[in-house]
C-alpha cells in the first residue's frame, strides 16, 4: 500500500546538530568563536592580519583558515605568530561543522580565548552552515558595491557584525553608505557595523575593542555545562 | 552552489524515514525551498536524478515547493513582498521583519510498503 509520511525535517539538520555540539564544547572551554565570511577579495585575511597584530598580546587566539586549494591565507596568519590550521575544501563553496571538528584536533583548545574561522570567500552558501560560532562576522568592501546586502540578504540577516572594509576608497567609488546601511537596517536592524580600512588602520582598534569585550563577556558568563 | 551536498542531506532523511516506515519503494518526495535559502531548484532537480539512480527512490516524482521572501512591518502589521522599495502605511521605511523565505526542509515522502502487497490506496 502507498504510505504518505509527513517528514518535515530540516535538510541541514546533520550540520546543525554537530554545530550545537561544537558550540557546547567552545562554551565549556570559554572560547569566543567568530565565523568570518565575505566575498573573495573583500579583505578578510587582511582584516585578520591587522586584528591579530592588535590583540595577540592580550588575547590567546587561533585561526582556522578555509580555502579552496591553497595555504596562502594560512601562511599570512602564521607569519603573525599565532596557531593556525588549514582546511582545504577542494572546490567546496563553504565550511561545515564536520570540517571544523576535524580541524580542532590540531589546536590546543584549553589554551584559547578566541577562535576565528575564516570561511571560504562566498556571500551565499557559508551563511547556511553554522560552525558552533558565537557570532557571524561579514566583511563587505566598498569596491563591491552598495547593493550587496540586498542581493545577498541571507548572509546579512544571519550575521551579527558587518565590517565595511576599504572605507578609505569611499570617495573614489559610487558606493552610498546611506543605501548600504539602509538596506542592512531593513534586513537586520540589530547588525553592528564597523567602518574599517586595513591601509589607513581606521576602525581596527574599535573592532579589536568590541571583540575583546565579547571575549570578556563570554568568560564571565556562567556556562550551563559547568553547573 | 552546493546542491549535491544538499541532496545528500535529502537522501539521508528520505532513506532514514523509509527504513522507519518499512518502505521498499519511494514514489514521491516533496521538499520546501525558500527564496533566499541559497539553493537553486533547477540544480536540485539534476542532483536528485543523480542520487536516485539505483536507489529505492529511482523513478520517484520529485517536487519542490518554493516559498517567496515575505515580511511584515512590525509597527503597522502590513504584509510585505520581497526586499526592495518596501512601503507600508507608516511614514518612512517599514520596521521590517522577515516571515518566510529561508525554508529548506523535506516536507513529505510517499512510498510503498511491501508487506501489504497492493498499491493505490492514496
Amino acid at each position: 500500500m502507498t504510505k504518505q509520511i509527513e517528514v518535515v525535517s530540516d535538510i541541514l539538520q546533520a550540520n546543525d546538530q554537530l554545530s550545537l555540539e561544537l558550540k557546547l564544547l567552545f562554551d565549556s572551554k570559554g572560547i569566543f568563536v567568530i565565523n568570518f565570511m565575505g566575498s573573495p577579495g573583500a579583505g578578510k585575511t587582511s582584516i585578520l592580519e591587522k586584528l591579530v597584530q592588535t590583540i595577540k598580546s592580550e588575547v590567546k587566539m587561533a585561526v582556522i583558515e578555509g580555502d579552496l586549494y591553497t595555504s596562502k591565507d594560512a601562511q599570512r596568519i602564521e607569519a603573525q605568530g599565532i596557531p593556525v590550521t588549514q582546511i582545504n575544501t577542494c572546490g567546496g563553496c563553504h565550511l561545515d561543522s564536520s570540517m571544523i571538528q576535524q580541524a580542532l584536533t590540531a589546536l590546543a583548545l584549553d589554551d584559547l580565548d578566541l577562535l576565528i574561522i575564516e570561511n571560504v570567500g562566498n556571500l551565499v552558501c557559508p551563511s547556511s552552515y553554522d560552525l558552533g560560532e558565537d557570532i557571524k562576522m561579514v566583511a563587505l568592501s566598498v569596491t563591491e558595491g552598495d547593493d550587496k546586502p540586498i542581493k545577498y540578504p541571507a548572509m546579512f540577516q544571519r550575521a551579527q557584525l558587518v565590517i565595511l572594509n576599504k572605507i578609505d576608497l569611499l570617495e573614489y567609488t559610487n558606493f552610498s553608505l546611506d543605501h548600504a546601511l539602509g538596506d542592512i537596517k531593513t534586513i537586520n536592524p540589530a547588525l553592528e557595523v564597523f567602518n574599517l580600512s586595513c591601509r589607513t588602520g581606521e576602525g581596527i582598534i574599535e573592532l579589536a575593542q568590541y571583540i575583546s569585550s565579547q571575549i570578556a563577556a563570554k568568560r564571565t558568563r556562567p556556562q550551563t555545562t559547568e553547573r | 552552489m552546493h546542491e549535491l551536498s544538499i541532496m545528500q542531506g535529502v537522501f539521508d532523511i528520505v532513506l532514514d524515514n523509509a527504513e522507519k516506515h518499512s518502505l521498499t519503494k519511494i514514489t514521491k518526495i516533496n521538499i520546501v525551498v525558500g527564496e533566499i535559502s541559497g539553493v537553486e531548484p533547477e540544480a536540485l532537480d539534476f542532483a536528485f536524478s543523480y542520487f536516485a539512480r539505483g536507489s529505492i527512490a529511482e523513478g520517484a516524482e520529485f517536487s519542490i515547493t518554493r516559498v517567496p521572501l515575505t515580511g511584515r512591518c512590525r509597527r503597522c502589521g502590513e504584509k510585505l513582498q520581497g526586499l526592495v522599495n518596501l512601503e507600508c502605511k507608516c511614514e518612512g521605511p517599514p520596521a521590517y521583519e522577515m516571515l518566510t523565505g529561508t525554508e529548506l526542509y523535506v516536507n513529505t515522502i510517499a512510498g510503498e510498503n511491501e508487506e501489504d502487497g497492493y498499491d493505490e490506496a492514496d
